[in-house]
């Protein structure tokens, strides 16, 4: 089918020293710029480079972006609250994956 | 048209002051919201909420609403009266407050639509632009990750309807990915991201890798860990044992007097890259059933021969 041939892809792996530029965040999170500079400003981000024309954003950026963008539009929690909620739910995360990963083992020991 | 009671999905009197609306606002929308609920309906609900606050909040849409009230019948159906089209004149709502946002993407039901109009794009002005970068989050495999290769998925994205303004359309995408990917590492895919506005090119399309639970496997970075069961005597004098390991078994030399949950590693075995990750596997002895006068023989002769305490530090 000619559709797939035109819809297949090369995907190219983002190089995480490169990450992304302020405004590829901006589109991806779908919010003016204004708001996640005040983001970077507040500490809630964190960007390499001096100046929103040189930040530099890791992907896991990327994720905890998306997500203090729901955040605050859904909540309207303020920038102090954000940070300590994305902070918390990312150490719930961490712990989620940890208790997955040792229920695992646990169920190898308890097999026969 | 089913009515929706915003007073019933909020939990409130119809009486309710505004601070009560927002109260309730906020508790609910903790509770249902994706990012922070486990409630499975909790997207559905959340919408319901964020559709009910939106006109509970406006005094001038929660008057229209409470107006409105009064044409619904007993079984919770809903015709507006034939001239309301002209006093709910008010389109797409300029919400001051959230105009941060450029379209929050969820959308609202169809009572909603019909009472206060289709909440419009935000307009863009007459000139040439870039469209923006969409973000995917694509689940794989850990076998797909480890094996890369062609992955087909669809979804929803904005493209250039006739007109030249974007319209939401489902599309399949087949596209190529590289081996050993990880959870969080994230695959452009070039000008596949908004179509751009007066002949812009399109913005690209990123896609998050999260790594599905493996039954058997846990992950960390590119490492692997696995519990893999040996027999006593495999522990005790040593052993080459067949492991399963992504890429296929290999044999694992198990050293003698091995202690049940010794980790040891598979050097490179884990996911591929630069450098590869390893697979680690944690021993895990398995007892086996006596079933004979024979085997029963073997352990007595173990107990007899063997000057072994296993709870000296217990009881001292």
């Amino acid at each position: 089918m000619t559709r797939d041939d035109h819809d297949r892809d090369t995907a190219e792996l983002v190089d995480e020293s490169a990450g992304f530029s302020f405004t590829q965040l901006c589109d991806i999170c779908q919010v003016r710029p204004e708001m996640l500079a005040r983001m970077v400003a507040e500490g809630v981000l964190h960007a390499r480079g001096e100046g929103p024309s040189r930040w530099i954003f890791a992907s896991t950026t990327v994720t905890r972006a998306r997500r203090a963008c729901r955040l605050r539009r859904d909540l309207e929690l303020d920038y102090g609250g954000l940070a300590l909620a994305l902070d918390l739910m990312e150490e719930r995360d961490r712990l989620q994956r940890e208790l997955r990963s040792l229920r695992i083992r646990l169920r190898a020991l308890a097999a026969d | 048209m089913k009515f929706v009671d915003y007073y019933r999905i909020m939990g409130v009197e119809e009486s309710a002051s505004a601070d009560e609306i927002r109260r309730a606002y906020r508790k609910l929308a903790r509770k249902y919201h994706p990012d922070v609920s486990k409630e499975t309906d909790a997207e559905e609900r959340f919408k319901e909420v964020g559709e009910a606050y939106e006109v509970l909040k406006d005094p001038e849409k929660r008057a229209e609403y409470d107006t409105l009230r009064r044409y619904r019948d007993q079984a919770g159906n809903f015709q507006p009266p034939p001239d309301w089209e002209r006093q709910g004149a008010r389109g797409a709502g300029g919400h001051a407050q959230w105009e941060d946002f450029q379209g929050n993407g969820q959308g609202f039901s169809d009572f909603f639509e019909s009472l206060f109009g289709r909440r419009s794009a935000p307009g863009r002005g007459d000139f040439s632009a870039r469209g923006g970068d969409a973000h995917h989050v694509l689940p794989l495999t850990l076998e797909e990750a480890y094996a890369g290769g062609t992955r087909r998925f669809s979804l929803e994205r904005l493209e250039a309807g006739p007109d030249g303004r974007p319209v939401p359309r489902r599309s399949e995408i087949s596209v190529t990915i590289p081996r050993g990917v990880v959870s969080g590492q994230h695959l452009r895919l070039a000008g596949r991201g908004s179509p751009g506005f007066g002949g812009g090119p399109a913005g690209d399309l990123f896609l998050e890798i999260e790594l599905v639970p493996h039954p058997r496997f846990t992950v960390e970075g590119r490492d692997l860990t696995m519990v893999l069961p040996v027999a006593p005597w495999e522990l005790a004098l040593g052993a080459s044992v067949d492991v399963p390991t992504l890429g296929g078994p290999v044999k694992l030399a198990v050293p003698a007097n091995a202690r049940p949950g010794q980790k040891l590693r598979l050097k490179g075995r884990g996911l591929p890259g630069k450098p590869a990750g390893d697979q680690y596997v944690v021993l895990q002895v398995v007892m086996p059933k006596v079933l004979s006068d024979a085997d029963r023989q073997l352990f007595e002769q173990m107990r007899r021969q063997m000057d072994f305490d296993p709870r000296e530090q217990l009881v001292a």
